[in-house]
């Protein structure tokens, strides 16, 4: 085996044990004093930002995302925390991308379910996932709800990315196990920078899930309002055309299942509502939009605010109404 | 399982009260057939059903030595055996690693000649440390069969040495003969040695979560399907910052395996020895992952003939291993390209009659000779990362169409950062190399072990896997 010439193992034994402890602590302290001096003089997110939103309930949350690393997939797919049973039991289910997870507020459509009985739940998915997965989870757990509505953007059309497939290959106990690691960093991070600020890349974002409506709590220090409205815009041809068959190829799998399609589309910067029109005319179901007069704003230059979420989803809540599904599926 | 997880801080929890109670001197059975458990452990983590794979591997090699241990077996038959263990290794290997690669290949040539369009490849998982292990079993067997190293009479003694968890998915990979040399040591615990090793675990987690991960978001983030990179200055720099992310990542890898080792009683060899100080690409492979280049040279470079047979039988046999080395990484074009480029590097040298050090030279045509291979290995490590060979041309002409563009490298000025201790480190060690100073000392180790503390705590960046475990 090569011999080290810089091992020092075999040549220090003469040394002290303190000597070397000292060093340690003593270099340890001076860094750690010197990093939280000077992050001190450098914005970064307030230290409550490491702690879940005050009015959420935490028995019935659970954190999905931590700025590093997505469990959303894990927690419906292997049926975590129970969360399935909450879908089964809902009669429309909203598919969708993150917009949709933070642009329906969960507040309001809570209560229309206290008003009407009509149970909504938001089985959206960020991290630019397509409704394939979605439509797993369907079959997988046999759902079969009156009405799914899907945010129209043209991520939702397409495959399901690489972390659906790894979560569908993984065996439960190992997303388990993943799982409880994942909350285990978190608590463990969160405890280190109670002591030590985090000095590279400072921006955060937690993400906690509401098991019993899927609505998420975002946490986020990347704050950059902006106003959004609707885009008006012409995609390619062919680029349509694809959506177009992918989205006509999914609805036929959704009325496998007997269940409604209802479209919408929540306002972001890339809200493309020309292509919204032509999908809802073409799949022949209903579209639901806020008026293109309406503005909205948005806290981190692409998903609503609280405000613009709520006043989005009453718009959302009176037309949905207004549709009458139930009796439209009696004829 | 990853090292740069709370699994594995779990698991090692365990295996250190194991340490700590099984035996005295931590050189019976129960201590060993401990480790072995837990390496088992560790490896079915990833794909459980692969752990059939890792010991079938290991007990066709143990049986071919067990044959060739065997007295009275006639060298033809000997020679058989040992076919039989190479053809059963690299064929798994190469069913693993290299199948889905050629049909695809194949495949692609297929309809490029216009006869049809065939979707051929077998979507398989890679095992992760296959590579790794089947050049460790195959040793073994060599060793065997050469007379070097005696047969072990015990297969779970073999499957510690094939499957032991610290070296076992990312090497460095061990020779059985260092291993097996020592099997009998008394492994107590002394204050120098556990020193030793909590410098090797921090400097390695360090490297791994602060430098390699934090030039990880950067390269990944420029050097995606769409490179965005502006002018010569600008890939310079993304390539520098590859460089160091690649030996950051792996050294990492290799000082956590040999802290680990350290505390479980056991030695592994030096993997990396500051290859960006080597004067030569000779030099480079003698700094560079050592134990990968020292095993293609006793067991390929020198039975093909080494330097023995002549000029031109010594520039077949570089060129050889440094492609198979190439192939070594991965089924990919790059892989295979970056291995003929550095074999090219190297008969260029044995042409030019350059020495390994230099020797006898002045020193600015010494600094001219580490310019010209410093650049050549950093401009080769551009072919390793290309995720396509378009991708690199488009790269090299936007580096030529938008001139010098130091806007480009000031973009990368954060990564530039994240350098510093990989200089640092070279430097030192440049600075041992010619006497200049003494190597560290215990306490100055200590020092720099609380520093890096530091850092891994408030500067770890978004956790990636190790990039040798697709190899």
């Amino acid at each position: 085996m090569r011999r080290e010439r810089h091992s020092s193992i075999f040549n220090s034994r003469k040394t002290p044990v303190f000597v070397p402890l000292l060093g340690f602590f003593g270099a340890f302290l001076l860094t750690a004093g010197l990093v939280t001096w000077g992050g001190k003089f450098r914005s970064g997110p307030e230290d409550s930002l490491l702690n879940p939103p005050r009015e959420m309930d935490l028995g019935s949350s659970s954190l999905v995302y931590d700025g590093f690393e997505a469990k959303d997939h894990d927690l419906y797919y292997h049926d975590l925390k129970g969360c399935m049973d909450h879908v089964r039991e809902a009669d429309v289910v909203i598919l969708g991308n993150s917009r949709v997870l933070c642009g329906l507020a969960s507040d309001q459509l809570a209560a229309v379910t206290e008003r009407s009985g009509l149970k909504f739940y938001n089985l959206g998915f960020g991290y630019d996932e397509g409704g394939e997965f979605a439509l797993e989870l369907l079959r997988r757990f046999d759902l079969r709800p009156g009405v799914v509505v899907v945010n129209a953007d043209a991520s939702f059309w397409k495959r399901k990315t690489p972390m659906a497939a790894k979560v569908a290959d993984s065996w439960a106990w190992k997303s388990r196990v993943g799982y409880a690691e994942f909350q285990a960093a978190w608590h463990l991070r969160r405890n280190i920078h109670r002591w030590l600020p985090k000095i590279i890349s400072p921006e955060q974002v937690a993400i906690w899930r509401n098991h019993e409506n899927g609505a998420w709590s975002v946490r986020s220090s990347d704050v950059k309002p902006t106003n959004v409205a609707y885009l008006e815009r012409e995609s390619l041809a062919t680029e349509t055309e694809v959506l177009i068959a992918s989205a006509h190829h999914w609805k036929e799998q959704l009325d496998r299942l007997g269940t409604t399609l209802v479209l919408t589309l929540v306002p972001s910067p890339e809200s493309n509502v020309t292509l919204a029109r032509k999908l809802g005319e073409e799949l022949g179901v209903p579209l639901i939009l806020a008026p293109s007069d309406a503005s909205f704003s948005t806290f981190d230059g692409d998903h609503l605010d609280r405000e613009s979420s709520e006043r989005f989803t009453k718009l959302f809540v009176e037309q949905f109404e207004s549709l009458n599904i139930e009796s439209q599926k009696q004829l | 399982m990853s090292f740069a997880s709370i699994s594995f801080a779990f698991l090692f929890l365990v295996v250190l009260l194991g340490r700590l109670t099984l035996g005295r001197d931590k050189r019976g059975s129960a201590y060993f057939l401990f480790l072995l458990s837990a390496s088992l452990v560790f490896y079915s983590w990833h794909i459980p059903i692969y752990l059939v794979l890792l010991v079938g591997v290991s007990w066709l090699n143990y049986f071919v030595a067990a044959r060739l241990g065997a007295a009275g077996l006639d060298p033809a038959r000997k020679k058989r055996w040992v076919r039989l263990a190479l053809i059963g290794s690299l064929g798994t290997l190469g069913v693993f690693k290299y199948l889905d690669f050629c049909l695809r290949s194949v495949g692609f040539a297929v309809s490029t000649l216009g006869i049809g369009s065939p979707n051929w490849g077998v979507d398989l998982a890679l095992p992760i440390g296959i590579s790794f292990y089947t050049f460790q079993s195959l040793s073994y067997v060599i060793d065997v069969y050469r007379g070097e190293l005696k047969h072990r009479s015990s297969f779970s003694e073999f499957l510690l040495y094939v499957s032991f968890f610290p070296q076992l998915v990312a090497g460095p990979i061990v020779r059985a003969k260092d291993f097996f040399y020592q099997w009998n040591r008394r492994r107590r615990l002394s204050w120098p040695l556990v020193s030793e090793a909590c410098f090797q675990l921090i400097s390695g987690f360090f490297f791994k979560l602060v430098i390699a991960d934090g030039l990880a978001n950067i390269v990944d983030g420029h050097w995606g399907e769409r490179s965005i990179v502006n002018g010569l200055l600008g890939i310079g720099g993304l390539t520098l910052l590859f460089g160091g992310q690649i030996f950051a990542d792996f050294a990492g890898y290799s000082m956590i395996a040999r802290g680990l080792a350290y505390l479980l009683g056991f030695r592994l060899p030096l993997n990396f020895d500051a290859p960006y100080i080597a004067s030569s690409l000779q030099e480079f492979w003698r700094r560079w992952h050592i134990s990968l280049s020292t095993w293609l040279r006793d067991y390929l470079y020198v039975p093909l003939g080494g330097n023995r047979n002549g000029n031109l039988a010594t520039m077949r046999n570089v060129f050889l291993v440094m492609l198979l080395g190439g192939i070594w990484h991965g089924a990919g074009m790059p892989f295979i390209l970056w291995g003929v480029v550095h074999g090219f590097g190297l008969l260029i040298e044995k042409a030019l009659g350059i020495r390994v050090n230099h020797s006898g030279a002045g020193l600015g045509k010494r600094i001219g000779w580490y310019l010209v291979t410093q650049t050549f290995v950093f401009t080769a490590w551009m072919i390793f990362r290309m995720e396509s060979s378009m991708q690199l041309i488009g790269m090299v002409q936007s580096g030529v169409r938008d001139g010098w563009g130091l806007s480009g490298l000031l973009e990368l000025q954060q990564g530039l950062i994240f350098l510093l201790p990989i200089l640092g480190l070279h430097l030192r060690r440049l600075f041992e190399v010619s006497g200049r100073i003494q190597p560290a000392t215990q306490t100055e180790k200590a020092c720099w072990a609380g520093v890096m503390m530091v850092f891994i705590l408030t500067a770890y960046a978004q956790g990636t896997a190790f990039i040798y475990f697709q190899f």
